[in-house]
């Protein structure tokens, strides 16, 4: 639909001020369509509030963000948004009372009236879009199951199921793998990185994890403070890097390239 | 850090001097207030004792013929027919009242909280009046009629439903309405895949309380001479007749137990 080189985001020096914490500061990117691209950083270095500046869900409060080069804030007020940008929050956001088939259909509500959404709502119709979504996320035996009855792992995958119902050109999401071991943490972002190519859909995640985020995206955004730190390809990405972004003193200078020290981690190809 | 400070932070106050006397000086003055009060007629009146003799014998021998319990089944019928009603009016004020209540389908803020406190205080003056005020009311407007019952059931309980239906239906966690609204879904949508399936459990709860004491006021409004078994306790104790008087108060008693149970199973299922 878009050509490879088309650019989804032009981030230009947004910043995002609560009260007296600056979020965000003067922070300027782009992203390419069909990307995948992790943000990592520390607590509260400001990877929550960038992706909801992109989802448009938080207003900055200086800069703008243009999207396949609109203006975010005119593509919000047309109501064009929900078509182009999906958002997966870090808290679980899906209705424990409703069944996984109605939280993952939930997600077509922008194209469906009152009507149609109250049927699927309320009568037990087949609904081939939001099964077709759940098997792909892997929790079709769940379907007609009480979200509250799912593990925390299927919740993120019926989240998940949800967004691609949405069916956005970019999907934001939010520290997806926070609540799951590593094993099914490396699991998830595998599905979430293959679903987000198959569709060609432009796909960036925050994420604590530096490993992971080097094992499956293919550019890293490191963030502190509310500012980028470095932006560079998950093949380039050293410790030496990393540690400019973690460490719990202030930033300094560029230290030595440290040796490799985790022996497990490596590059994503 | 200084102890003042201290008692502040963790918000215990340092326990006064001199309290437990003020204690036994209040308590002495209460004690003393109530002998002084009843110093006339003692505490029950003329003949009083006696009754509360009667009445406590009685409970052993409550009045179980099949005539009686006709009656006292018919008028159970009555007062639970009024109270469901009652409810009926009460709901269909409620539903509407509590959307509005909780502002829900208004985008503008500034609208939102006009409506929103407008509402809450047009409810908040109905249920202000007690239902029984409200039976009085209709029954010089209507004459002793059944809707004057349902009415004065109806309005002061679709009153207080509204508002609180309407709390709870506000009162929902911010991340599934806000992935709704990234996901493009209208007010209407929100408040029907998140909102109610949310406050569902708890608003059924409330609903069936409100029906209990739906039944209980129904059976007091029936004092006034709307039948059922406030009506027929009156006539049983006016003849005197505890034994009858003790079988109404059980049918009272078994009737809301029953919704008690029956509403708790409804709710269990409800809750996720």
């Amino acid at each position: 639909m878009t050509a490879p080189d088309a650019l989804a985001y032009d981030v230009r020096s947004v910043s995002v001020q609560h009260g007296d914490v600056r979020a965000l500061d003067r922070v300027t990117l782009t992203v390419g369509s069909g990307a995948s691209v992790a943000l990592v950083g520390p607590s509260g270095a400001g990877k929550t509030s960038m992706l909801r500046v992109l989802a448009g869900v938080l207003s900055p409060t200086r800069g703008c963000v243009q999207l396949f080069g609109a203006d975010l804030h005119d593509l919000r007020r047309t109501g064009a948004l929900p078509a182009m940008v999906g958002l997966m929050p870090q808290r679980l956001d899906l209705v424990p009372q409703l069944t996984v088939k109605h939280n993952v259909q939930a997600g077509a509500l922008g194209r469906w009236g009152l009507f149609r959404s109250l049927v699927a709502l309320l009568l037990p119709v087949e609904n081939p879009l939001a099964r077709a979504a759940t098997a792909r996320v892997g929790i079709e035996n769940r379907f007609l199951q009480r979200v509250s009855d799912c593990s925390g792992g299927e919740q993120q995958r019926a989240a998940l199921g949800r967004l691609l119902v949405q069916d956005p050109r970019v999907l934001l999401v939010d520290e997806p793998v926070s609540s799951l071991d590593p094993a099914r943490a490396d699991q998830l972002l595998g599905l979430l990185r293959r679903l987000s190519d198959e569709d060609g859909r432009t796909l960036i995640a925050s994420l604590h994890s530096p490993e992971l985020a080097r094992r499956h995206f293919d550019r890293l955004i490191g963030l502190r403070d509310g500012r980028v730190v470095f932006d560079a390809r998950s093949s380039e990405v050293t410790d030496a890097l990393l540690e400019q972004v973690y460490e719990l003193t202030a930033p300094r200078e560029p230290v030595q390239v440290a040796p490799e020290r985790r022996g497990g981690s490596a590059p994503a190809g | 850090m200084t102890r003042a400070v201290e008692h502040r932070l963790v918000g215990v106050r340092p326990r006064p001097r001199g309290r437990t006397a003020l204690s036994v000086i209040l308590f002495g003055a209460v004690a003393l207030a109530i002998l002084r009060l009843d110093h006339p007629t003692g505490l029950l009146h003329q003949g009083g004792g006696q009754a509360l003799a009667r009445i406590a014998r009685s409970v052993l021998s409550p009045d179980l013929s099949p005539a009686f319990l006709a009656i006292v089944a018919a008028a159970a019928m009555l007062t639970i027919a009024y109270a469901v009603t009652g409810m009926t009016v009460a709901l269909l004020i409620a539903i509407p009242g509590a959307i509005i209540v909780s502002g829900a389908l208004i985008d503008d803020r500034a609208v939102r909280w006009t409506v929103s406190t407008g509402a809450r205080g047009l409810f908040g003056a109905l249920r202000a009046i007690h239902e029984l005020v409200w039976a009085l009311l209709f029954l010089t407007i209507l004459g002793l009629t059944p809707l004057a019952g349902v009415l004065a059931i109806g309005i002061p309980y679709g009153a207080t439903l509204a508002r609180v239906l309407g709390e709870h239906l506000q009162n929902v966690p911010r991340e599934p309405l806000e992935a709704l609204v990234t996901a493009g879904a209208s007010r209407w949508q929100q408040l029907v895949y998140v909102r109610v399936p949310i406050a569902s459990a708890n608003m059924f709860a409330y609903v069936a309380y409100r029906f209990e004491c739906a039944v209980r006021a129904a059976a007091v409004l029936s004092f006034i001479g709307l039948g059922g078994i406030g009506y027929r306790l009156t006539l049983s104790l006016h003849d005197l007749r505890f034994d009858r008087a003790w079988t109404l108060i059980g049918a009272l008693v078994v009737t809301i137990a029953a919704i008690d149970v029956a509403s708790g199973r409804v709710r269990r299922r409800l809750t996720a």
